[in-house]
């Protein structure tokens, strides 16, 4: 009895699994267009992800990853336990956030505003000088920043004397509780044209008899920038928000470092500088593994839930 | 252009306003750093060198440009810049518009099967290990081969590719086109904006690429340009490093360029050729497509 | 569709391309196991008739990833000299740690490899058998190479296996009384120019009274150099506690972190003393070192401390703006004050592979880089065409060699090949033949380095608590490392005295929390160690 149930069942599956099988052959064509593209992340991802598995041991090169002992969770106790780790998850929350308030919008005003400008040797003169900073490094750039602000010779508190509005010269990167705005405040100008391209190139997909019939609908030039061109690139705009609230927690470490001092430390140190120092500086790569692997499955989760939302709420969304 | 209203006309002026503040903006760092570049080292450690140079030379440049190595550099980034993006573009699109397909089945399994792999990544020694089995290492392909796809730049392209209409790829299936027959003539085109985007993000990537060249290659004529500059500059810091001995040993060398000058001499070395190019990828941004001359 | 074509023939072209590179790289490993063929070959002639100069090729990695040369015995003056006396040819390959990582893993690396001693790769190829012994090599091929012995003491394992040799390492046996003197960073320069301008003389800085008053005179008066106002002193903590005396062993003999001693809260009391009197810019603690350098080459800082923050650019503007040794400020309780040098243990370690065929060879190498005078030959470039001994027996540097390097130094650069290959450099020897100065600056460069080296003490015993990359230690340190970095410009800053204290007896409660204990554990140990290996007993100077 039992065996004819069960050889029943398999013989039903080996049925379903067929039609499936045969369904995805029958559409062949397509399934060739997908399948080099899976093989690769096959070889190059999935082949050399058993390297996560450092994170629950203690690496030893010549032992090799498979051979290395086991340390079960320590790495990540040690991570979740720090003293410090209130303080660097409150920064890197705290930039991410203000990154996802201003620097998020920032290039897509920036793509609708240069849409709108009709001289287009303008237009491209304004578009290509707005991708310069992107090139330029953090040092040199957080230089510049820290040349404006500085309190002996900047600019800025040049002008404030001037105009009267402070007595005497402010340190401001000095003084912690500046230290995120001025450091979202750089990272939006640094990527405000570069990040502005992927939309710009969303702009000019947009249908051009779209906007001649807004035009015969009598809609101006800000009607037409609400109501055709904003829900044209919303998928994108999605697609990259979804993005951006998945990566809530890594906010980098080069910018950061160039801006960091001792008098501002309290707020500016976040995973990925504190990460950086005690982790990947000391050649700690268990660690490190651990503190990212960490960090990514929190980025899966708010991915999964960023897109649950978003087709809830637009009917966009990644899958 | 029609005549415009008291609105547009106030808007027209604002904007132009906000873009030129932008582009003051955007505009000063690469000038301090091009200026910089021109500046005597020495003299420019004194600070408040930034509309014009103080103490004007080339000597950062002729210390770029002057190990003949630099050239093979170049050579070989340009390479695998053209070769790599051409390649990963049509490689990425052809995939992302089979994943862009609302009858493909198996959708939703390999999506997740794809997402996961933006999450988590083996780190450098399996990679290493994968390399040299795949017989990767110190071969001009591992510059172009691992870099051949990349999940953003899908997710990207998909995007794109949903809001292309339905009824184009509909009415040419009515045609008897097949699925790269669609891509090809259709949806390449029709995309043309969003595959310019991603050449320029993945040219750029290859173009500053330094990682793969110093972790997978050790013949010196597979060194890219970023590396190479890298490691002329940190010959510098050393040489700096050694203060006074340095100066001594070589007292030309010491006045004319520092690490600091250097490196802006260097950054210019490398983004003035993507300046050059970018004009020629611009126009595919600017010009807006009109789908009913593709249909034609 | 003239455009679909156009596209398909240049996607044509492209994948020709591939292949052809494809094909190039294809030829190169074949041309690569050709040569190994031949050199397998020839070793079997060679196995009864040793040739000590067969022309050979090694491959050696350096675990540097700034560093790159291209081996050419042609053209370049030093390669020529070294493959002319060993036969050797250099095929040098770099990346960083992570990359010799991944070569252990894949169990094979190259003949040399030179990695920073305290990185964890090279504890980990000396255990894993990946090295050879330099001793046993020593014994069995070049038995008359004599390294230091405090090399081998320093570098040896617990089985008295030594494995590299090391560069910039001060061996004690190799230093002569009384000439060769050690380097240090710890030092304090005022501007000469200011202090004659304001009546100020170097004694004035040996007191903490004295300092303050000479830097109010220089405030109260008011100076502008360049449009600036003059900032009376860049001062830090870390020189002021070597200056008071800190101890770094306790009397008992223990290790001890500095910045607990009382010593350290003196500096810190004087450096918030100095902040409250507007003689300390609050800058001071947050400027980077490049943005100190820039203001002292602007010429608006009058006495600073630490001679990384470099003053050439102000010396190349204005030839009376220089800078000369003052103080140490003495400490209240009067201790004796040593200098940390410059480390003393070395920094770079060479080691031989396991599977090189030429172990023999690349001893010989060793030993030949190993002489004094080829590390002079090394840093300048071949001796008699790049310099020569004169009268006193310092380096005189040729004719030629100047004139090369003021037309065009980077082509000089590559003629001569000097420091190119400082991989088993001994700095020793350089230092001790210096070139006589031969203006001003340099002068005065000698003058300050005479006077600090004469206070630099030998600390090795003290090197052996650094900690090794990759242990949890290492990640405590930079932790501790850290919250001091806070901490010490809060105390600096702080309103009044008793907060200075109040903030510097907090300290200690929350560096046990990042687990200080387990680090002061680690670093005590190895200090008993080495100073059980070393002979003594104690090893700061006072206490011995």
């Amino acid at each position: 009895m039992n065996n004819t149930v069960k050889s029943t069942k398999g013989a039903e599956k080996i049925e379903i699994n067929s039609i499936r099988w045969f369904r995805i052959i029958s559409q062949f064509e397509l399934q060739s267009m997908v399948w080099p593209g899976l093989i690769f992340l096959f070889v190059f991802a999935y082949i050399p992800m058993y390297g996560i598995l450092i994170a629950f041991k203690d690496y030893d090169m010549f032992l090799g990853v498979t051979g290395s002992p086991w340390v079960g969770f320590d790495h990540f106790v040690e991570f979740f336990f720090d003293p410090n780790f209130f303080r660097v998850m409150r920064n890197t929350l705290a930039i991410n956030g203000l990154n996802l308030i201003i620097g998020f919008p920032a290039p897509i005003i920036f793509a609708l505003l240069l849409n709108e400008i009709s001289t287009m040797k303008f237009k491209r003169f304004v578009q290509t000088i707005s991708y310069l900073p992107h090139f330029v490094s953090w040092v040199v750039f957080g230089g510049l920043i820290l040349t404006i602000l500085s309190p002996s010779n900047g600019i800025l508190n040049y002008l404030l004397m001037q105009l009267g509005l402070i007595s005497e010269p402010i340190n401001f990167i000095g003084d912690a509780n500046n230290f995120w705005y001025i450091l979202v405040s750089g990272e939006v100008l640094k990527g405000l044209g570069w990040g502005a391209i992927i939309y710009i190139a969303a702009i000019s997909g947009v249908d051009q008899e779209m906007y001649e019939a807004a035009t015969i609908d009598g809609a101006g030039r800000l009607q037409k920038m609400w109501y055709v061109t904003l829900p044209s690139i919303m998928g994108t705009v999605v697609i990259m928000l979804i993005f951006a609230i998945s990566a809530i927690l890594n906010t980098g470490f080069e910018q950061i470092l160039v801006l960091q001092n001792p008098l501002n430390l309290d707020t500016s140190e976040t995973i990925d500088t504190y990460v950086y120092k005690t982790g990947i500086q000391q050649m700690r790569y268990s660690y490190s593994t651990a503190v990212g692997v960490a960090k990514s499955i929190v980025a899966v989760l708010l991915l999964l839930s960023a897109n649950y939302f978003s087709k809830k709420i637009t009917n966009q969304g990644l899958f | 252009m029609s005549v415009k209203s008291r609105g547009e006309m106030v808007f027209s002026i604002f904007n132009t306003v906000v873009m030129l503040i932008i582009m003051f903006l955007t505009v000063a760092p690469f000038w301090f750093s091009l200026v910089g570049s021109l500046n005597e080292g020495l003299d420019y450690m004194r600070g408040g060198v930034y509309f014009w140079p103080r103490e004007f030379t080339w000597g950062n440049y002729i210390a770029v440009y002057s190990d003949p190595s630099i050239y093979s550099a170049y050579f070989v980034t340009a390479a695998r810049t053209i070769l790599g993006t051409v390649l990963h573009v049509l490689f990425t699109a052809l995939v992302a518009y089979g994943i862009s397909r609302p009858n493909l089945k198996g959708k939703s399994v390999y999506m997740i099967y794809i997402m996961l792999t933006m999450f988590f990544a083996g780190g450098l020694v399996p990679t290493y290990l994968l390399y040299r089995d795949l017989g990767l290492l110190d071969n001009f392909l591992v510059f172009i081969i691992p870099s051949m796809f990349s999940v953003w730049d899908l997710m990207i392209l998909l995007s794109f590719f949903r809001s292309i209409p339905e009824s184009i790829i509909e009415s040419a299936k009515i045609d008897g086109a097949g699925e790269y027959r669609i891509f090809l003539r259709f949806i390449i085109p029709l995309a043309m904006p969003a595959l310019a985007a991603i050449s320029l993000f993945n040219g750029v990537g290859h173009w500053n690429s330094y990682f793969d060249s110093l972790m997978f290659t050790t013949s010196e004529s597979l060194q890219t340009i970023q590396l190479f500059l890298m490691r002329v500059v940190t010959d510098a810091t050393f040489a700096q490093g050694m203060g006074a001995q340095a100066a001594q040993l070589v007292p030309q060398q010491a006045k004319k360029i520092s690490p600091e000058t250097l490196k802006l001499a260097m950054m210019i070395a490398t983004t003035a050729p993507i300046l050059l190019i970018y004009p020629f990828l611009q126009r595919f941004f600017v010009k807006g497509i009109m789908i009913g001359s593709i249909k034609g | 569709m003239r455009k679909m074509r156009n596209l398909m023939i240049m996607l044509l072209i492209l994948a020709l391309f591939t292949m052809l590179m494809a094909a190039c790289s294809g030829g190169n490993d074949n041309s690569d196991s050709m040569v190994g063929k031949n050199e397998t070959k020839q070793e079997e002639e060679t196995a009864g008739n040793v040739d000590t100069k067969k022309p050979i090729k090694i491959k050696w990695f350096v675990a540097a990833d700034w560093y790159s040369k291209q081996w050419d015995a042609e053209n370049v003056l030093v390669d020529k000299m070294v493959t002319d006396a060993t036969g050797i040819t250099v095929e040098f390959s770099t990346g960083n740690e992570e990359k010799l990582s991944a070569m252990i893993a894949s169990g094979s690396i190259p003949d040399v490899v030179t990695v920073w001693n305290i990185a964890p790769q090279r504890k980990i190829m000396e255990k894993s058998g990946l090295v050879v012994p330099l001793d046993e090599l020593i014994a069995k091929y070049t038995p008359d190479f004599k390294v230091p012995q405090s090399i081998k003491e320093w570098y040896g394992d617990e089985n008295g296996h030594f494995y590299g040799l090391p560069n910039f390492f001060y061996a004690k046996e190799q230093m002569q009384e009384g000439i060769d003197t050690l380097a240090t960073h710890i030092d304090m320069v005022a501007r000469k120019d200011i202090m004659e301008q304001v009546g100020i003389r170097a004694e004035d800085f040996k007191t903490k009274q004295g300092t303050i008053d000479a830097l109010k005179k220089v405030k109260e008066a008011g100076i502008k150099y360049n449009g600036f106002n003059i900032i009376p002193s860049y001062f830090d903590h870390h020189n002021l506690t070597e200056f008071f005396g800190a101890s770094p062993e306790s009397k008992d003999g223990n290790w001890q972190d500095t910045i607990r001693t009382p010593e350290s809260l003196e500096a810190f009391k004087y450096l918030n003393q100095l902040y409250r009197e507007g003689l300390l810019p609050q800058d001071s603690l947050t400027l980077t070192d490049e943005q100190k350098v820039e203001k002292v080459a602007a010429g608006s800082v009058f006495a600073k401390t630490g001679s990384l923050l470099k003053w050439e650019a102000l010396y190349a503007n204005d030839k009376n703006a220089v800078y000369v040794p003052v103080g140490p400020i003495k400490g209240d309780a009067g201790n004796e004050f040593n200098f940390t040098p410059s480390p003393l243990s070395g920094w770079m370690l060479s080691m031989i592979g396991r599977d090189s065929k030429y172990q023999d060879r690349i001893v010989q190498l060793f030993e030949y880089l190993s002489t004094d005078e080829m590390s002079l030959n090394i840093f300048y470039g071949p001796k008699g065409v790049a310099w020569d001994y004169d009268e006193d027996g310092r380096v005189k540097l040729s004719e030629q060699r100047i004139k090369d390097f003021e037309a065009d130094p980077d082509a000089a650069k590559r003629k001569y090949g000097n420091d190119t290959f400082g991989w088993l450099l001994n700095w020793v020897p350089i230092k001790r033949t210096w070139p006589a100065p031969s203006n001003e600056f340099e002068k005065l460069q000698v003058e300050h380095d005479k006077y600090f080296e004469q206070f630099a003490y030998d600390d090795l015993a003290f090197e052996a608590t650094t900690v090794q990359g990759g242990t949890t230690e290492a990640g405590i340190e930079a932790k501790v490392k850290d919250y001091r970095a806070k901490m010490t410009a809060k105390i600096i800053l702080a309103k009044n005295e008793a907060e200075v204290e109040k903030l510097f007896q907090e300290m200690p409660a929350q560096e046990d929390k990042l687990g200080y204990q387990q680090l002061f554990d680690y670093k005590n140990k190895a200090f008993q160690e080495v100073k059980t290996k070393l002979g003594i007993k104690f090893a700061w100077p006072s206490n011995q």
